[in-house]
């Protein structure tokens, strides 16, 4: 126990002394992690504010209901509500962005509606803004879908021999027979500016981490290992004191980025305790996939390069570089295959609520890939570099 | 001809390390596809829904399937829906339960579950699922007034109401769209990921600079009949030529592979060109200030990530808030994808994007001649 801590304080020395790890576990995803935040400053999904216009060439009472319809949902706080004169006044307020998109009655509108024939309202929109002409145009539909059902109505009724003044009264009066029930759902994703910080703690946590678990290769081809193994050292101590390292690393590079991120760029990361345990889970799969690369190979340098395809291959396919949901096709499976998709998972899940029990699955799939991998690279380890 | 020796070395030594293969071939190609299917389709809500696969529910579902404007996705159960509309898989969920159809044929009022995330556009994603269910309540109330059996008489009313003078929707649009309409799923994409490896490869590879003086083999060099600007020029060829290869490959591979439109030849030959000399310029520089191979590998990730990042390699300029925009034009990144923006999107030709590469030759003589002054120092003093 006591050789194990002795060879871990001194590789510890080595690397705080060589600044590497300092660069690698600190500064560069702190770095990369305030400018990505920088740059997407306010590509932060929101509710989306949304303004609309109309314009209203008919002046009739039914285009004064579809007025109604928008100023009552202006009221309640949907969207806001520009009136203008005529289309190309309203074009040119989307051009110039002041609103999304426009609905326009034409004249004749009411007459047309009145009298039981075909009419059209028109909808000008923005290729830049399609969620706004899909909800104008939905609006407008609603409102059509009000008038035609009514005259669907009718026609049926006179169909069947039925009271047709009955039945337009009826569906104009009665309630709807099918009506929308919202069912409020967390939000279990994070914002940018945590995403992307955790994003790059958890992608260079893989660097940080092969300092420790190298050193093996180094030891060998230093010839201090054969040293070492003749001291009255366990091996078990040996490659313990490796990992030790390797975990002291990862931890404190992870505690600290934490720490700052949190108080200079105000990322939240949710309840420590959870976050504590994704952040072992973390550290674990770190070290273990980082010993079963080093142990197979036969060089420090070889190991190096092999591990930093492994963690940024890992890290692409993890998603740690684009704030974008993954869906749910090959690429997200895929990504169910790296640690950083579990971390950052468990993270999500912590910021939608729900206390430390919900990264259990997480943290369970990170400490999986860890002891496998960990288990393995012990293994062979034992049977080469210190053969 | 010593020149081209040194130089060639660099790329000689690039190849030698098999890890070069995946950091310069396979990663950004997997970039590029990972980029271009997430982002390249542009972006369009998705609806969950859970729906029985028959009766009147499975009626409305497929109205709900016939949004033009959505893609609609199905799921098994409200859980599985809720976890994916929670985590923004997609944008909102539609739930017709198992009791909606009791329910209307009792007369009751039936319900539609809509699940939205509060800060999401789910709320006003809710008005188009809305109009959706306002049509079906009136097909099932005429539908009852013909009386019969529901489902039937829905579907007889659906095919009456198509029969009525119709009040039409129009939707017209109208504008420039700030990304063009004709590109191509991987051509935006494309000349940003040539923008950000050219740099990454060229800053990383120089680590390779630092073996060589850590080694002896720069100042062993100096030694022979073999003037210090040999040496400069060569080892600068040698960066060129990784750069280069980078460059060409992303060039090659897009343009086979996935058809992306590089546009006037000239022109992209000659942003590759002086891009290529900025980005081998920056390479050599971190090459002579660093004793520690290591460290220029994570300073050289770091700056090619972040510079490609500010330079609107990774999001585009435009969508950036306005302070960023200016830092970002003091890259050579945003330089050159302006260049090749206005290549592609424009159809422009070498005459339309000069004042683009006439930056990027400043950046590229500045990197150049700074690079130059430090390394000789380096190379020459005395210990």
């Amino acid at each position: 126990m006591r050789a194990m801590m002795l060879i871990a304080g001194k590789d510890l020395r080595l690397r705080i002394r060589d600044r590497s790890a300092l660069m690698v576990g600190l500064v560069v995803p702190f770095t990369l992690a305030v400018i990505f935040s920088l740059i997407l400053g306010n590509a932060e999904e929101g509710p989306i504010e949304l303004s609309f216009g109309v314009v209203d060439a008919d002046r009739s009472s039914v285009s004064g209901e579809l007025m109604e319809v928008l100023v009552s949902l202006e009221t309640e706080g949907i969207f806001d509500l520009e009136t203008a004169g005529d289309p190309d006044a309203a074009q040119a307020l989307i051009d110039e962005g002041t609103i999304g998109a426009a609905i326009v009655i034409p004249a004749g509108f009411g007459e047309a509606v009145e009298s039981g024939s075909g009419t059209r309202l028109t909808v000008l929109g923005h290729p830049d803004r399609p969620t706004s002409s899909t909800i104008a145009t939905s609006i407008a539909e609603t409102f059509a879908a009000n008038i035609e059902g009514v005259r669907l109505a009718a026609v049926t009724a006179a169909q069947i021999g039925a009271d047709v003044g009955a039945a337009v009264a009826e569906a104009q009066s009665a309630p709807p027979s099918v009506s929308l029930a919202g069912i409020e759902a967390a939000n279990r994703q994070l914002d940018l500016t945590t995403f992307f910080v955790a994003g790059m703690a958890v992608f260079f946590l893989f660097f940080t981490v092969q300092f420790g678990v190298t050193s093996l290769l180094e030891e060998q081809r230093e010839g201090t290992m054969s040293r070492l193994l003749a001291a009255p050292i366990s091996r078990g101590a040996i490659v313990g004191a490796k990992a030790v390292v390797s975990f002291a690393l990862g931890l404190v590079s992870m505690g600290v980025l934490i720490g700052v991120s949190t108080v200079l760029l105000g990322a939240e990361w949710g309840n420590p305790l959870g976050v504590a345990l994704l952040v072992v889970g973390g550290v674990v799969s770190a070290v273990g996939i980082m010993a079963v690369v080093a142990a197979f190979a036969r060089t420090p340098e070889g190991a190096g390069n092999l591990q930093a395809v492994i963690a940024v291959g890992l890290g692409m396919l993890g998603g740690v570089f684009f704030p974008a949901p993954l869906g749910d096709g090959v690429l997200a499976g895929l990504a169910m295959l790296t640690p950083h998709r579990w971390f950052m998972t468990g993270l999500a899940d912590l910021a939608g609520g729900g206390g430390v029990t919900v990264v259990f699955p997480s943290v369970v799939a990170l400490l999986g890939f860890g002891l496998v991998t960990g288990g393995l690279a012990a293994f062979r380890i034992r049977r080469t570099v210190m053969a | 001809m010593k020149v081209l020796a040194i130089g060639l070395t660099g790329l000689r030594r690039m190849f030698r390390d098999k890890s070069n293969y995946f950091f310069v071939f396979v990663l950004p190609l997997g970039i590029i596809v990972i980029t271009g299917s997430l982002f390249g389709s542009g972006f369009q809500p998705t609806i969950g829904l859970v729906a029985p696969r028959d009766g009147v529910g499975a009626l409305l579902a497929e109205r709900l399937d016939d949004i033009a404007d959505f893609e609609v996705v199905r799921f098994d159960d409200l859980d599985e829906l809720l976890d994916s509309v929670e985590r923004s898989n997609v944008q909102a969920g539609v739930v017709i339960s198992s009791e909606f159809e009791a329910d209307l044929r009792s007369g009751e009022l039936a319900e539609v579950g809509y699940i939205a995330r509060p800060d999401s556009a789910g709320p006003q994603l809710q008005a188009v699922v809305g109009a959706v269910v306002t049509e079906f309540s009136y097909e099932v109330n005429a539908a009852r007034i013909a009386g019969g059996e529901l489902v039937a008489g829905v579907t007889e009313a659906s095919e009456r109401a198509a029969s009525l003078a119709p009040i039409e929707v129009e939707l017209s649009v109208a504008g420039e769209p700030m990304f063009g309409a004709d590109l191509g799923q991987f051509d935006l994409g494309a000349s940003s990921q040539l923008v950000l490896f050219m740099f990454l490869t060229g800053l990383t590879g120089s680590a390779a600079m630092i073996q060589s003086r850590q080694l002896g083999v720069s100042r062993r060099m100096l030694s022979t009949p073999t003037s210090a600007r040999t040496i400069i020029l060569g080892e600068t060829l040698g960066r060129f030529s990784v750069v280069l290869v980078q460059g060409l490959y992303i060039v090659f591979v897009t343009l086979v592979a996935f058809g992306v439109d590089w546009g006037d030849p000239l022109g992209a030959a000659a942003i590759i060109a002086l891009f290529g000399l900025v980005a081998s310029g920056a390479a050599m520089l971190l090459g002579s200030l660093f004793r520690n191979d290591q460290q220029a590998g994570g300073i050289g990730v770091m700056l090619g990530l972040g510079l490609a990042a500010l330079g609107g390699a990774m999001v585009p300029i435009e969508v950036m808030p306005a302070g960023m925009q200016q830092v970002a034009r003091m890259t050579p990144h945003a330089w050159a994808i302006d260049g090749f923006s206005t290549l592609v999107r424009q159809d422009g030709t070498f005459s339309d994007i000069l004042p683009a590469l006439g930056v990027l030759a400043l950046f590229a003589v500045g990197f150049l001649s700074v690079a130059g002054w430090v390394f000789r120092i380096i190379l020459t003093r005395s210990h």
